[in-house]
């Protein structure tokens, strides 16, 4: 993982350099003098070639964890991002649930009575969510909630009831995909020899399905999971915006519309990390649902220790 | 009689390739006719906006702002008293254009970086899905906002952006799906009766190994359009006044309170679309899938 | 004497019919199966693939996929009762403890995300109502009875070769000493090394619970091992049925002879086998008449218009075939 957040530092730093456009021109306004910009480049370290300056800024980063100070408002980006992460987490975590809590019971029912009403249902709900942009599902809530409704808020922060409508427009998506994704694989787990031997047991219709067939469908959902959580991230980046909530996303969009770009590449890194701490979580959790990859990860320790 | 007629058939069936199959099968999906005919409808409906709408999408009419749907508007017009109906037909032409050419980038580039990786494996295999492992280090949209920042707004940068945002995935398909060919059977039954590598690539191993690929580009274009609105709607993509899909909804979101038609019906296209491609994907998926099938 | 030979009628099917519908088509899989059994005794059901043995099977258990199969008609009494009538519950108690499956690929029958022991344990503990840990102990001691250590009770499917596998398979459906088994070609998927010995090991434990069988299988070697009675299916029907040694020895219907004649001979020099000619029918579409009559050497027209009804031809060997006389004069004496 770390080599890999190390690229992503390399290459969004990169990404960034190369921009086009004069630093220094930005911050100072356009009725800057030619000297007055070279000052400002020389005292921000801005002259020291692309190799020295990426090497400092990746120190400063491991030793330090700062992401730098933002051109514009002047405040270190590391400060602005972790004020600003629990809100970004709160919406992804409650998507998270809202996503997974409904799509995985959707998606078994729909996939035990398949062809039924129920089945049908659900499919076309799944299939409206992933073909809707999010935001503007955001945008009918909010006129529906919150304008004509006023059950929620429309805006801001606050208690409980300001992150409902983020999260329910934002795991539309989510509720979606997973339904499909749940009843594909428990159409396929259905079906398997071993949902049979388990009826032949005499286990009853109810324990087939929760204690020998889901526990299988379950590796492709974990495994979708992955890309799920990536989705749901990126949704919530977009969908602060529509709500008006202070968090990363809202950083990084306002930062890059004001050409901000240590503030945006700070804040994209910052999502990738906090991206690759969960994937990794995904990965043990994908270990710990399926005993063939468990046997993989055992064996290794065992042969590294043998090893020893 | 009657057991020599189904033995004839029965032979003739075997003669239908595997494509025929597919398309067969997609052709009896009903959900699948109904989405290509959707797609088929908008694409034209965009292609031929001049000669189906009578208003001009540029033109600005301050009398006519904010109007709300009627006979002669039939969606209303927007805060300049464009017509709606008319700017979304035209839309067209960059929504769509921006999904089907950003996934053209997208499969091209992953397809071929992908079977490179698959084919040569070893240390060119290794570099490569490090380098992707950085990428998709980032929820796809989020690649597509650096990209787009980068190259900043406008047509061409939103599907370079959004076109290199989905090289990664499909570099892995690709590969993943070139691997497995690769270890199956029939390509070794082909290398045993001395088959050149060559034609084992083209005859074999690509044939077989682009299913997933087709579901995924089927897929792509549809995420292309709905990611090409979200860029527009965080102020990168297309921007107003282009009457890209997403540009109008940006554009709505202002006046959402009093006048939501000007963001309801541009979302609607959306929609429409994105659903229509999704049924077509799905079919296909199936088509090509025989294992999901019943 | 009918009396004695109706109340030792352990297992008995009466005119089961199967259908299955795939993509609108109706695939008739099992046409009117009859069968009887007595207990401790064991029947082949031998057949082509495709011939209805493991849908009969799996209709004496109810466990098929329904929808898309469905049993259509028929009766299964398992010592009278009919089983095919019982509610969902009441079935329930009848798997797993009086009747139970062995399947015929392991790799796919066992639960690969859960240890072999629980998945033992799990039938013991629904049926005999015992605790965790006793249902688990007699998990493990049922593991040892087939041959697998205790100590490795706590793997994982997959850490099992496919004969393990196949054991694990039998200790589970043994675990609660089963009235009946049905064995669906247990052997199949094995090494030839292996079958053997897993035969042998389905045969003792068999012996020792006085358990009925049904031992379905195309192999004719393992019939001639294991079973007292032989019941032929083709198409979906039973085509021929008789105690081992009459089926074996005298076989009477077209196809069962065909069977025996396709089998390489130790004694005979021959240098081709003698396979029989065409394929088995689609099941979406039977021939009419009898159904192996588009393959049969001496079928008349009567076999292509009428359906052959099955009869007893001497006692207790039934045929399904109505050119038998005809077939006498041309073979000379069958008998």
């Amino acid at each position: 993982m770390i080599p890999v957040l190390l690229g992503v530092t390399i290459l969004i730093f990169t990404l960034m350099y190369f921009v086009p456009g004069d630093v220094a021109a930005i911050v100072l306004g356009s009725s800057s003098t030619d000297v007055q910009r070279e000052a400002y480049r020389e005292s921000m370290g801005l002259n020291e070639p692309y190799i020295i300056q990426l090497f400092q800024y990746i120190k400063n980063i491991v030793t330090k964890l700062d992401f730098g100070t933002s051109y514009i408002q002047g405040i270190s980006v590391t400060t602005a991002l972790l004020e600003r992460f629990p809100r970004t987490l709160i919406i992804a975590i409650g998507t998270v649930i809202v996503g997974f809590g409904i799509g995985i019971p959707l998606g078994m029912v729909a996939a035990v009575y398949q062809d039924s009403l129920v089945d049908k249902f659900a499919l076309t709900v799944s299939l409206v969510g992933v073909s809707m942009p999010q935001f503007w599902l955001a945008e009918i809530l909010i006129m529906l909630f919150a304008v004509q409704l006023r059950w929620l808020p429309s805006q801001g922060m606050g208690g409980i009831e300001y992150q409902i409508l983020p999260c329910i427009a934002n795991a539309a998506a989510g509720i979606a995909g997973n339904v499909r994704l749940t009843r594909s694989s428990m159409l396929e787990v259905i079906r398997a020899d071993y949902v049979t031997t388990a009826r032949s047991k005499g286990v009853s219709e109810f324990n087939v399905l929760i204690r020998h067939a889901f526990p299988n469908a379950l590796i492709p959902i974990v495994t979708g999971v992955g890309n799920c959580f990536g989705a749901m991230l990126g949704g919530t980046l977009i969908i602060e915006n529509v709500f008006g909530i202070p968090g990363i996303g809202a950083y990084m969009v306002k930062a890059i519309n004001a050409r901000d770009y240590t503030a945006c590449q700070g804040s994209v890194i910052f999502v990738a990390f906090v991206f690759g701490i969960v994937m990794l979580l995904v990965d043990l959790l994908y270990a710990f649902i399926d005993p063939r990859i468990k046997a993989q990860y055992e064996g290794k320790k065992a042969s590294k220790k043998h090893e020893e | 009689m009657k057991n020599e007629t189904v033995k004839v058939k029965i032979k003739k069936e075997k003669h239908s390739s595997s494509n025929m199959l597919v398309m067969k099968s997609l052709l009896k999906t009903k959900s699948c006719i109904f989405g290509i005919v959707i797609i088929t409808m908008l694409v034209l409906l965009s292609i031929f906006a001049p000669l189906i709408s009578p208003y001009s999408y540029t033109k600005i009419s301050i009398l006519d702002a904010f109007a709300t749907p009627s006979l002669e508007h039939p969606c209303g017009c927007d805060s300049m008293g464009r017509d709606i109906l008319t700017r979304l037909l035209y839309g067209g032409r960059y929504s769509i254009g921006i999904g089907i050419l950003s996934t053209l980038l997208g499969t091209v580039g992953g397809v071929l970086i992908g079977s490179i990786a698959g084919f040569f494996g070893g240390k060119t295999d290794l570099v490569i899905m490090r380098v992707v492992d950085i990428f998709q280090a980032l929820p796809s949209i989020l690649l597509a906002i650096v990209v787009a920042a980068v190259l900043g707004s406008g047509y061409i940068p939103t599907v370079l952006a959004l076109g290199v945002s989905s090289i990664p995935g499909t570099v892995r398909t690709m590969r993943a799906s070139i691997l497995t060919v690769r270890g199956m059977d029939y390509v070794e039954a082909a290398t045993s009766i001395n088959c050149k590598s060559s034609r084992i690539i083209m005859n074999y191993v690509v044939p077989n190994a682009m299913a997933p690929v087709l579901v995924s580009i089927s897929n792509s274009i549809s995420s292309a359009v709905l990611a090409a609105a979200s860029l527009s709607y965080i102020g990168l993509g297309v921007q107003p006044p282009y009457p890209e899909w997403g540009a109008m909804l940006t554009n709505g979101k202002d006046y959402i309170m009093n006048y939501p038609h000007l963001t309801l019906f541009p979302g609607l296209f959306i929609m429409i679309f994105v659903l229509a491609f999704n049924l077509f994907s799905d079919a296909l998926r199936d088509a090509l899938d025989p294992k999901l099938k019943k | 004497m009918e009396k004695n030979h109706q109340s030792s009628t352990f297992l008995s099917v009466r005119d089961l019919v199967v259908q299955y519908t795939s993509d609108g088509k109706i695939v008739q899989a099992v046409n009117g199966v009859s069968l009887t059994l007595e207990k401790g005794k064991t029947l082949g059901l031998v057949g082509e693939t495709g011939a209805g043995k493991t849908t009969t099977a799996k209709s004496i258990m109810r466990i098929l996929q329904e929808p898309p199969a469905k049993i259509v008609s028929g009766e299964v009494l398992l010592e009278g009762k009919n089983l095919l009538t019982l509610p969902q519950k009441e079935m329930r108690k009848y798997r797993g403890t009086k009747i139970s499956m062995i399947f015929q690929d392991p790799m796919t029958a066992l639960n690969p995300v859960k240890r072999v022991k629980n998945q033992i344990a799990e039938v013991i503990g629904l049926h005999d109502k015992c605790g965790r840990k006793e249902a688990g102990e007699r998990a493990i001691a049922m593991l040892e009875k087939v041959g697998i250590a205790a100590d490795r009770a706590r793997e994982y499917p997959h850490q099992f070769s496919g004969g393990m596998q196949q054991r694990v398979v039998i200790a589970m459906a043994l675990a609660c000493n089963p009235d009946l088994l049905l064995a669906d070609e247990p052997t199949t998927a094995l090494d030839v090394t292996i079958q053997a010995q897993v035969l042998e090991m389905i045969r003792k434990l068999q012996k020792d619970s006085n358990t009925a069988m049904v031992l379905i299988t195309h192999d004719l070697g393992v019939v001639a091992e294991n079973c007292d009675h032989v019941a032929v299916m083709y198409a979906g029907q039973i085509v021929e049925y008789g105690s081992l040694i009459d089926v074996f020895d005298h076989p009477l219907h077209p196809y069962t002879r065909g069977l025996f004649a396709s089998l390489p001979k130790m004694t005979d020099d021959a240098a081709r086998l003698s396979p029989i000619l065409g394929m088995p029918p689609d099941p979406t579409n039977l021939p009419v008449g009898c159904k192996f009559n588009p393959r049969c050497p001496h079928a008349t027209d009567q076999c292509r218009e009428t359906e052959i009804a099955i009869e007893e031809i001497t006692p207790g060997h039934l045929c399904r075939c109505c050119c038998l006389e005809k077939q006498e004069v041309q073979d000379g004496i069958i008998y």
